[in-house]
C-alpha cells in the first residue's frame, strides 16, 4: 500500500495526498481529486505539517501557489467537470512533472 | 559515525536493536507512524501481543526512531558516507521537516509490496491488493467490502482472509491460482527443516480451522480473471486454471461480491538499493552471509533480499545490524550473531521452497483483453503496448516507455513495471525477437518518493546539526 498513487485526494486545498497513507485530523476538508490539480490559492485550512509530530518544530503550512488559475484537467474517464474545477490542461503535462 | 536503518518492519527493527546492542549509534527511519511494518501493523497506540523487540527498541538509548519519515533520495558522499534526503511529517504534506542524514553504515530494510497482474476490470474501485486490504483491516479496522473474494497465489492470502474475517467481512472464498501439485513439488523441493514443519504446520492448521469455522471455501487452481461493475465492483468472473494459469474453457463462473483482494506475490521496494549502487540478482538485492551488499558499508535485510516472511526478515535484520556495527569498529556479541546466521540459513530454505511452490505463471497474459489497462497512471492498454512493440519496434524498456508512456505516471512503474516487461517480452517472442534489452530499467527511480517543487527549493537541515552531534 502507498505505491500506486491511484487514491490521491485534495486535503484542505492541497492536492496529491495519498488517501491510503494520510491519517485524518479533526477538521480536515477532504474531496476527490480529478486528474492533475494545483494547490488552491486560498486553502480552506492551514496544512499544519507535523504540528503534532514529535520533534517537528519547523514552520509548517502550505505555500499558496502563485501560478494562478487551476489547470485541472478532466478525469480521463470523461467524468463531467465539477463546478469548482476547470477543464483543460494537457494529458502529458502531468507525466512530465514526475 | 552512526548506522542508519531504513524501514522499521521486522528486519529493520532487529537490525537497529542488534547494531545498538553492539555499541553503535542508530537512526531508524520509517515512513509509518509507528514501528512494526506490515507484519505488526495495528491501530494507533495498539500494543497487544507485541514481541520483545518493540520494548528493546523503545528503551535502547542509542536508537533514535524517526517515524513518518520518507527517504526520497540517497547519494554517496566523500569519505565512504551515504547521504539520505528525508522528509518527516504527515504523508504527502507540503512543508514537512526536511533533512539530510549521513550514514557511515547503512541497513536497507524497506520490504516489499504486492504484485498484481492485470485482468479486465482490475482498475475498478473495489479491487484491492491483498496487502492493502490487510493494512486497512489491521490499522483502521476497516473492511474493504461486505462480501469479499481473496485471490492470487501464496500463503499470504490466508492471513489476509483472517484479517478480513476479524473486521466482520464475509469472505466468499480464497482462490489459489497454482495447482496443488505445483505447491507440493515446491515445498518438497528441499528437505524442509523440522523447524519449519513445526512452526508453519501449526500456522497452516490454524488457518484451515479458521476457514472451516467461517465456511470459507479454499479453491486451488482457480483465479478471478475479470471484475465487473460500472463505478464499483459488483461481480467477478472466476475460472479454473491449467498449471500455466491459462483459463480452462467452460469453467467460468460469476460471483456477486463488492470487493476483491488480489496478491500475486511481492515486488521488493528496491529504490534505495539501486540508489546506493548495490548489485541485484533476479530482482532482489544481492547479499553475502553477513547481509553485505556489493557496496561497502551497505547492508540489506528482509524482503529486499528475497521473499521469506517475518521470521527470516528478523534473523537477517539481526545479522545486518551486527555487521553494520562491526563495520564502524564495534564488537557485537558473536554468539548472538552466529545464532541469527543459523536462523537465516534455515529460513532461506523455506523462502526458496515458497518461491518454487507459488510461482506466477505466464497464462495470466491471456486474462487481459486488448483494452485492459496495463499502466493505470498513464492509461496504457494492452493494445497500445503491443503497438509499441510491433509497429514502433520498441526493443528496450526505455524505448517502450517513450513510445507508449507505460510506467511514466505517478507510480513510476511500481504497479505495472514487471507486468509490462513480461507482456512486451511475450510480444517480442511471438515475433522471434530477443527479450527487452534493459528489463531492470523499470525499477530505476532516482527519486524514491514524489517531492513538491517548493520543498525541493527549500534547503534541508542536516540531521546532525539539529541533534547537535
Amino acid at each position: 500500500m502507498g505505491v500506486c498513487f491511484d487514491c490521491l485526494v485534495v486535503v484542505n486545498g492541497v492536492p496529491d495526498i495519498r488517501a491510503c497513507q494520510r491519517v485524518v485530523e479533526p477538521g480536515d476538508t477532504i474531496r476527490f481529486q480529478w486528474g492533475a490539480e494545483l494547490p488552491a490559492a486560498q486553502p480552506q485550512k492551514r496544512e499544519a505539517a507535523g504540528a503534532d509530530h514529535p520533534g517537528a518544530d519547523h514552520p509548517g503550512g502550505e505555500r499558496p501557489d502563485p501560478a494562478g488559475p487551476d489547470p485541472a484537467r478532466p478525469e480521463p474517464h470523461a467524468r463531467p467537470p465539477r463546478s469548482d474545477e476547470q477543464s483543460g490542461g494537457s494529458r502529458s503535462a502531468e507525466g512530465e512533472a514526475w | 559515525m552512526k548506522v542508519v536503518v531504513v524501514g522499521a518492519g521486522p528486519a529493520g527493527m532487529h537490525a537497529a536493536v542488534a547494531a545498538a546492542r553492539g555499541g553503535a549509534r542508530v537512526v531508524l527511519v520509517d515512513s509509518a507512524p509507528q514501528a512494526g511494518g506490515q507484519y505488526y501493523r495495528r491501530p494507533p497506540g495498539g500494543t497487544a501481543a507485541l514481541p520483545h523487540v518493540f520494548e528493546e527498541l523503545r528503551r535502547q538509548p542509542r536508537i533514535e526512531h524517526l517515524p513518518d519519515a520518507t527517504v526520497w533520495a540517497m547519494e554517496a558522499v566523500p569519505g565512504g558516507l551515504h547521504r539520505l534526503h528525508v522528509q518527516q511529517g504527515p504523508a504527502d504534506a507540503p512543508g514537512r521537516r526536511s533533512m539530510t542524514i549521513e550514514a557511515a553504515a547503512l541497513v536497507l530494510a524497506t520490504g516489499a509490496y504486492d504484485r498484481v497482474v492485470p485482468f479486465p476490470g482490475w482498475d475498478l474501485p473495489g479491487v484491492y491488493t491483498a496487502g492493502a486490504a490487510q493494512a486497512l483491516a489491521k490499522s483502521q479496522r476497516v473492511a474493504v467490502g461486505r462480501r469479499v473474494l481473496v485471490c492470487g497465489t501464496g500463503p499470504f492470502l490466508l492471513p489476509v482472509a483472517r484479517s478480513l474475517l476479524a473486521v466482520g467481512a464475509e469472505v466468499a472464498g480464497v482462490l489459489e491460482a497454482n495447482a496443488p501439485a505445483t505447491c507440493l513439488r515446491g515445498w518438497l523441493r528441499r528437505p524442509a527443516h523440522p523447524w519449519h514443519h513445526r512452526a508453519k504446520a501449526a500456522e497452516l492448521a490454524g488457518y484451515a480451522a479458521l476457514l472451516a469455522r467461517h465456511r470459507v471455501p479454499y479453491r486451488p487452481r482457480t483465479a478471478v480473471i475479470a471484475a465487473h461493475g460500472t463505478d464499483h465492483v459488483e461481480a467477478v468472473t472466476t475460472a479454473r486454471l491449467d498449471p500455466d494459469w491459462n483459463p480452462v474453457p467452460g469453467s467460468e463462473r460469476r460471483f456477486a461480491v463488492d470487493a476483491v483482494c488480489v496478491g500475486h506475490g511481492f515486488t521488493p521496494q528496491l529504490e534505495p538499493v539501486i540508489a546506493a549502487g548495490c548489485r541485484t540478482r533476479g530482482g532482489f538485492a544481492e547479499v553475502d552471509d553477513r547481509q553485505a551488499t556489493s557496496v561497502p558499508g551497505v547492508f540489506a535485510a528482509g524482503e529486499l533480499t528475497g521473499i521469506g516472511g517475518a521470521d527470516l526478515s528478523a534473523a537477517e535484520g539481526t545479522v545486518a545490524g551486527c555487521a553494520a556495527a562491526r563495520h564502524l569498529g564495534h564488537a557485537p556479541d558473536p554468539a548472538r550473531e552466529a545464532a541469527a546466521r543459523r536462523r537465516v540459513r534455515h529460513w532461506r530454505d523455506f523462502a526458496a521452497a515458497l518461491a518454487a511452490a507459488h510461482p506466477v505463471r505466464p497464462g495470466w497474459q491471456t486474462w487481459a483483453a486488448d483494452d485492459t489497462l496495463v499502466c493505470r497512471c498513464e492509461e496504457v492498454t494492452v493494445r497500445e503496448l503491443r503497438d509499441a512493440v510491433e509497429h514502433h519496434r520498441a526493443r528496450g524498456a526505455r524505448s517502450l516507455k517513450l513510445l507508449c508512456r507505460v510506467g511514466l505516471g505517478p507510480c513510476q512503474g511500481r504497479i505495472c513495471g514487471r507486468n509490462a516487461t513480461e507482456l512486451a517480452d511475450a510480444f517480442l517472442r511471438e515475433r522471434g525477437a530477443p527479450p527487452l534489452l534493459d528489463p531492470d530499467a523499470a525499477a530505476k527511480r532516482p527519486l524514491a518518493a514524489p517531492v513538491r517543487l517548493a520543498d525541493l527549493a527549500t534547503p534541508p537541515t542536516a540531521y546532525e546539526a539539529q541533534e547537535g552531534t
